[in-house]
């Protein structure tokens, strides 16, 4: 009989690329999970013909900042558990946000003779999910740091690393 | 059973996202980190995205939702494109990070724009 693998069930859950069942059914229930919300914001917000997609842009920008917090709050914590990080990440963070429907819809408003609307889309999502990303880096730091973690804070340079 | 399809579609574009990302960080690779498995999944489904226009006609909108809400939606991801990019530019990597909005925006547009075409769209 083979050793039984992290998760205790005494099966080869173990794939190729090394992550166990726990951590793929995570991911998996988080893709659900952000998948879900995303498609639900969508009908309660559908996009008008000749308009931006504000319900998209609105999720990229509170996704992009929440994953960035979640980033650095995780460098400063190593500590989590691989599979509650993979399920928030990758799995609801991951699949809530949305590339493709962002190209597309500049693509098609493009199209359908509004390039102003879908460069300004365009712009936007990225301007303002980059400005979003920033401030969740800085916050997710700042909540880290304030925790006891790492000495990089603003309380917290005795190690000398500040600035 | 719209909301059900899109659902799975958006798990099996998860996982694949998730196995790419594990996937491309097996290689050992001499130079530092910059994110080409999102690069790739983006472009993948930007071009599913394209693709799934066609698929209305054929078996109707709720398979269309499954590909574009579901799988293309699940497949690429903003999130960890901004959060990267920022990254990137915290570590003083500036022509990284720009590299990476540029080659996420240029490739994505064009691989939508060539599924719509092979689409019919």
């Amino acid at each position: 009989m083979r050793a039984p693998l992290a998760g205790g069930t005494g099966t080869a859950h173990k794939t190729d690329s090394g992550y166990g069942w726990r951590v793929w059914t995570a991911v998996a229930a988080g893709g659900l999970l952000g998948t879900e919300l995303r498609y639900m914001l969508g009908l309660l917000f559908p996009d008008q013909p000749g308009e931006m997609p504000w319900a998209t842009l609105g999720i990229n920008i509170v996704g992009s900042f929440v994953l960035a917090a979640l980033t650095t709050i995780w460098i400063a914590r190593p500590q989590t558990a691989f599979w509650l990080r993979a399920a928030i990440g990758p799995g609801v963070l991951g699949s809530f946000t949305t590339f493709s429907a962002v190209v597309f819809s500049t693509d098609q408003l493009t199209r359908s003779g509004l390039p102003g609307v879908g460069l300004l889309y365009l712009g936007l999502s990225v301007l303002l999910g980059l400005a979003a990303a920033a401030a969740g880096w800085r916050t997710g730091r700042v909540l880290g740091a304030s925790r006891g973690f790492g000495g990089t804070g603003p309380f917290g340079g005795t190690d000398g690393t500040g600035p | 059973m719209t909301a059900l399809l899109v659902g799975l579609f958006g798990i099996a574009g998860a996982l694949t996202r998730f196995a790419v990302d594990g996937w491309l960080a097996g290689f050992p690779s001499p130079r530092r980190h910059w994110p080409w498995a999102t690069l790739l999944v983006n472009v993948a489904g930007s071009f599913v995205i394209g693709l799934s226009v066609g698929v209305t006609s054929v078996f109707g909108p709720e398979w269309h939702a499954a590909l574009a809400a579901g799988f293309a939606g699940g497949l690429t991801t903003f999130s960890s494109w901004t959060t990267a990019t920022v990254r990137l530019a915290s570590e003083r990597r500036y022509v990284a990070a720009a590299a990476n909005i540029l080659a996420n925006l240029l490739l994505g547009l064009a691989a939508a724009a060539a599924g719509l075409a092979i689409s019919g769209g």
